[in-house]
C-alpha cells in the first residue's frame, strides 16, 4: 500500500513480506529538513515516531551472534539473530547484499541457522545459491528441503543487455 | 571461459560481494554520471540501471556512450559496463570500481573459476561460471568441456546448476550438450523447456544450411544466386522436384536481371531429368514461393516458371497451383483474355468428368475462381462472357455441399490454392449481383441491369444502396416517377452507418438522383432544391453535378445556389469538417473488428455526432456535443483499462477529434 503525505509530498509504502512488514519512505530532495531529526520532514517524523521500527543497521548488528561460535552464544541471541536474518530478507528482498549476507552464514555449524539462510534464499529465489547449498549440504532434513525448493521450474533466462561492440 | 571481444574502449566488470548499488549510484553521481533509467524485470529478480554524463564530454558523442549496471538475483551477480567514453575515463572508472567495489575484470574472474576448478570446488566453480555465463564473447572448447563435466557430475545439484547456467548461453554447442542429457529424468523437463525456448532447433548441417538459406531468401526474394544455391542443396538432399522449382525461379530471375544463364540452364536440365515421384508438399511449397514472387511484383518470372514447369508436373498435385499462379501473373500483366483462358482451362480440369477421380475444389472456391474470370472478361470488355461467368459463380454459391470428397478434404492442394488466393475476397451473392448490374449498366443495358437490381431489392428490402442503384437505372431508362419512388424507399431505409462508411454520402447521391428525376419531369425548382441540399451535405458532389449536363444547367441557372457552389469548389481542395469527420470515422470503423465493444461504441458516437452536425446550429448543440464527447471519452478510458489496446489508438483519436471539430468543439 502506498500513501503520499500532504505536507512534504513524501511517498510512504508499506510492504508485506513473508517475514516482515517493511515501511519504505521516499522523501523529495527539495523538501527542507526541519525539526529535531534533520533528515525527516515533520509529517514523516510524526508518523514514524510511535512505530517500533528497525532499520538495516539494527538488523545487521543483530546478526553479530551468528559470527560467533555457537557454544559462546546463548540461545536467545541466536534466535534473535535468525529472526533478524529473516527480517533482513524482507527489507533487502530486492537488494543483492542480502545474498552476500546469506553466504556469510551458509556454512554455519548450526543446522537452524543454515535453515534460516535457505528459507530466506528460497523466498527471494536465489536459485544458483540454493543449488550450491544443495551440492554441499550434509544435513538430511535440509537436503530434502533443498531438493524441494530447487525442483521448482526455473524462470526463463532473460538475456542481459550487452554493451555495444560485444558479440 | 568466455573471452571478451572488447576493444580498449569497452569496460565490463563483475562487482564483488557486499557492493551497494546505492553507493554505486552516489559514487557515479559524484563523478559526473547520473542515473537516467531503471528497469526491473521479473519481480525485481533482474535490475538494470543506465547512466549518462551529467555534462556531455567534448571528446565523445553522447549517443555512443553507454554506462550500465545490472543485478541478476538468479545467478547472484552484479555487472557494470561502459563503452563509448574516452579511454582515460574508462580507466578511471575501472580503477575506482576495483577499489570501492572489488570489481573483477574478465581475466580475473576467469582465473578464479580455474582456481576453483583445479581445487575441485564445484560450488565455487559454478558460482564463478555464473559470473561468466552472461559475459559477451565466444565459448571455446575448454569452457564447453567444463560445462560437459558439470553436466555429468555425480551430484544432482551440480548438474542442475550447470543446466541453469547453460540457460544463459544461447549457443548451439550448449544446446547439443543439453540434448545429450535429455534422458535424465531429474533434468529432462528443464532441458526440454530450455531447448524449446532457444532460437533454433538442433538440425543436421545440411538442414541448417538449407534453413539459413530460406531465411536469406525471405529477406532477398529476388536474388537468383540464393535460389540457385538452394536448388543445389535440395538436389544434394535428394529432393529434385523442389530443387527444380528453385532452379527454374533462379533461371527466370537471372534472365530478368541479364545474368549469364548457361550454368543455370544446365542445372535445370539435369534436375528435370531426375524428377521422379512428387510429394504433395511440393504443391504447398510451390504455392508459397509463387505467391511471394507475385507479391514482389515480378509476374514475368511467375509466368515463365509456371509455363516451363507445367509439362513436368502436369499429372501431379502441383498442377493446379502452377496453373493458378500463371493466371494471377497474366492478370497482373494486364493480359485479361490470356488469364481468363488459362483460368477456364483450370476450371474445366476441376469441374470436368475426369475430376471424379480426384478431389474437386469446394463450391465457394469455384465460385471465387468463376468471379475472378468474370472480372477478367469485364476488364477485357467482354460483357456477355463476364455476365455468364458471374451467373455461373452464382450457381456455384447456391449449390449444396458436395457429397464426393473435395479438395477441401485433401488439405494439401486446398491449402496451396488458398495460399495463392489469399489476397482475393470471396464473392457473396450480393457482390455478384452488383457486379452483373454494374457491368450491364456500363454497356448501356439498363433494363437487364434493372432486372438484377430488382432481384436484389426483393432479397434486401432494407438495403439503401440497392434502392439507390434502382433509382439510377430507372433514371437511365427515363422512368422518372419510378425513380423518385425508389429514392423515397432508399431514404426511408438509409441508416446513419451507411452515411459514415461510404466515401460519397449516399444521402447526397439520393438527392442528386431525385434532382435528375425532377429535371426530367421539368420540375426545375424541385431539382434545384435537391441539388442545394446535396451540396450542403457533401460539397464534393459538385464534381458529379458538373458531369451531368441536366444538373449542371439547373445549377448554372440558379443564382440562389451560387454561394454553395463557391463553397463546394473550395471544399474540393479543403474538405469541410463534416466530410473530414465522415472519412476519418469510416477509416476508423473499418480498422476495427465488426461487432467489437469498441466499434459499437464509436459507431454510436459517430452516428450521434453526425446527427448533431446535420441538425445545424441549435442553442442546445454545444452542450449536447460536449456531453456526447465527454461520455465517449469516459467509456474509452474504461475500455482501455479493461485491456482494449485500440481504445486510444491514433486512428481512433483522429476520428473523434474530426467529429468533435465537425460538431463545433
Amino acid at each position: 500500500m502506498s500513501w503520499h503525505t500532504v505536507h512534504s509530498q513524501s511517498r510512504v509504502r508499506l510492504e508485506a513480506h513473508e517475514s516482515a512488514l517493511v515501511l519504505d519512505v521516499a522523501i523529495p530532495v527539495s523538501t527542507a529538513a526541519t525539526g529535531s531529526d534533520p533528515s525527516l520532514p515533520p509529517d514523516i517524523a510524526t508518523l514514524l515516531q510511535p512505530l517500533p521500527l528497525l532499520q538495516e543497521a539494527d538488523l545487521l548488528s543483530a546478526l553479530a551472534p551468528l559470527s560467533c561460535l555457537p557454544q559462546e552464544v546463548g540461545l536467545e541471541p541466536l534466535l534473535l539473530a535468525r529472526r533478524a536474518l529473516q527480517r533482513l530478507g524482507g527489507l533487502w528482498y530486492d537488494d543483492l547484499r542480502l545474498l552476500d549476507v546469506l553466504r556469510l552464514y551458509a556454512d554455519h555449524p548450526l543446522q537452524a541457522v543454515r535453515a534460516s539462510t535457505i528459507a530466506v534464499a528460497s523466498h527471494v529465489d536465489y536459485r544458483l545459491f540454493l543449488l550450491e547449498r544443495a551440492a554441499c549440504e550434509t544435513d538430511s532434513l535440509l537436503r530434502r528441503v533443498l531438493h524441494t525448493v530447487t525442483a521448482r521450474e526455473a524462470p526463463e533466462p532473460t538475456p542481459a543487455p550487452l554493451p555495444p561492440g560485444s558479440a | 571461459m568466455p573471452t571478451s571481444s572488447a576493444t580498449s574502449r569497452l569496460l565490463s566488470v563483475v562487482l564483488g560481494p557486499g557492493s551497494s548499488r546505492d553507493d554505486l549510484r552516489d559514487g557515479l553521481r559524484s563523478r559526473g554520471y547520473r542515473l537516467i533509467r531503471e528497469q526491473p524485470r521479473r519481480a525485481r529478480q533482474f535490475l538494470t540501471w543506465w547512466f549518462a554524463q551529467e555534462v556531455p564530454s567534448q571528446d565523445a558523442d553522447p549517443a555512443s556512450i553507454e554506462l550500465g549496471y545490472e543485478e541478476d538475483h538468479i545467478l547472484g551477480q552484479r555487472r557494470f559496463w561502459g563503452a563509448g567514453l574516452p579511454a582515460d575515463a574508462l580507466d578511471a572508472l575501472k580503477a575506482w570500481l576495483t577499489v570501492a567495489f572489488a570489481a573483477k575484470s574478465l581475466p580475473e574472474v576467469t582465473a578464479c573459476a580455474w582456481r576453483a576448478q583445479t581445487a575441485n570446488d564445484k560450488v565455487a566453480t559454478l558460482g564463478a561460471w555464473g559470473a561468466l555465463a552472461t559475459w559477451p564473447g565466444e565459448l571455446d572448447a575448454v569452457e564447453l568441456d567444463l560445462l560437459r563435466a558439470r553436466l555429468s557430475d555425480e551430484h544432482l545439484a551440480v548438474r542442475k546448476a550447470a543446466v541453469l547456467v547453460a540457460s544463459y548461453v544461447d549457443r548451439i554447442e550448449v544446446a547439443e550438450l543439453l540434448a545429450e542429457r535429455r534422458q535424465e529424468p531429474a533434468l529432462a523437463v528443464e532441458i526440454d523447456r530450455q531447448l524449446a525456448l532457444r532460437s533454433y532447433a538442433l538440425l543436421s548441417p545440411g538442414e541448417q544450411a538449407r534453413r539459413q538459406l530460406e531465411d536469406e531468401i525471405a529477406t532477398a526474394p529476388l536474388a537468383p544466386e540464393l535460389y540457385q544455391r538452394h536448388a543445389q542443396i535440395l538436389a544434394g538432399l535428394a529432393q529434385p522436384s523442389f530443387a527444380l522449382l528453385e532452379a527454374q525461379i533462379a533461371l527466370a530471375l537471372a534472365r530478368r536481371d541479364g545474368w549469364p544463364l548457361h550454368e543455370l540452364q544446365v542445372l535445370t536440365d539435369s534436375l528435370r531429368a531426375r524428377v521422379g515421384t512428387v510429394t504433395e508438399q511440393l504443391a504447398t511449397f510451390l504455392a508459397e514461393r509463387l505467391r511471394s514472387l507475385l507479391a514482389q511484383d515480378v509476374p514475368h518470372v511467375v509466368v515463365e516458371v509456371s509455363e516451363l514447369l507445367l509439362p513436368v508436373f502436369a499429372t501431379t498435385t502441383a498442377r493446379l497451383p502452377l496453373q493458378l499462379a500463371g493466371v494471377l501473373a497474366h492478370r497482373a500483366l494486364g493480359r485479361w483474355l490470356v488469364a481468363a483462358t488459362e483460368l477456364g482451362s483450370l476450371l474445366d480440369a476441376t469441374e470436368g468428368a475426369d475430376a471424379q477421380m480426384e478431389p474437386r475444389p469446394a463450391p465457394p472456391q469455384i465460385a471465387l475462381l468463376r468471379f475472378m474470370r468474370a472480372r477478367l472478361f469485364a476488364d477485357a470488355q467482354a460483357c456477355d462472357a463476364a455476365i455468364a461467368e458471374a451467373e455461373q459463380a452464382l450457381l456455384w454459391l447456391a449449390s449444396p455441399p458436395p457429397v464426393a470428397p473435395t479438395l477441401g478434404a485433401s488439405s494439401v492442394v486446398a491449402q496451396a490454392l488458398a495460399t495463392l488466393l489469399s489476397a482475393e475476397t470471396p464473392p457473396s451473392r450480393r457482390t455478384l449481383l452488383f457486379f452483373c448490374m454494374q457491368t450491364l449498366a456500363a454497356e448501356g443495358r439498363y433494363a437487364e441491369a434493372l432486372e438484377r437490381a430488382t432481384l436484389l431489392a426483393a432479397e434486401e428490402p432494407t438495403a439503401a444502396d440497392v434502392q439507390l442503384a434502382c433509382a439510377t437505372l430507372l433514371n437511365c431508362l427515363h422512368e422518372s416517377e419510378a425513380a423518385l419512388l425508389a429514392c423515397d424507399r432508399a431514404r426511408a431505409v438509409l441508416r446513419p452507418i451507411d452515411q459514415l462508411m461510404e466515401d460519397e454520402d449516399p444521402l447526397a447521391s439520393l438527392l442528386l438522383e431525385s434532382a435528375r428525376s425532377w429535371a426530367k419531369l421539368q420540375q426545375t425548382q424541385a431539382a434545384a432544391d435537391c441539388i442545394g441540399a446535396a451540396l450542403q451535405l457533401d460539397p464534393r458532389c459538385i464534381e458529379r453535378i458538373s458531369g451531368q449536363p441536366e444538373l449542371a444547367l439547373i445549377l448554372a441557372a440558379s443564382p440562389s445556389l451560387e454561394e454553395l457552389v463557391v463553397e463546394a469548389l473550395a471544399a474540393l481542395s479543403d474538405p469541410d469538417p463534416r466530410t473530414k469527420a465522415r472519412h476519418e470515422a469510416a477509416a476508423c470503423l473499418r480498422s476495427l473488428p465488426t461487432g467489437s465493444a469498441l466499434s459499437t461504441l464509436l459507431l454510436d458516437f459517430f452516428v450521434a455526432g453526425l446527427s448533431i452536425v446535420d441538425a445545424g446550429p441549435q442553442p442546445s448543440s454545444p452542450s449536447m456535443a460536449m456531453g456526447l464527447l465527454s461520455s465517449v471519452e469516459a467509456q474509452l478510458d474504461v475500455l482501455a483499462e479493461s485491456g482494449e489496446a485500440a481504445a486510444h489508438a491514433p486512428l481512433v483519436n483522429a476520428a473523434i477529434a474530426a467529429m468533435a471539430d465537425a460538431m463545433g468543439l
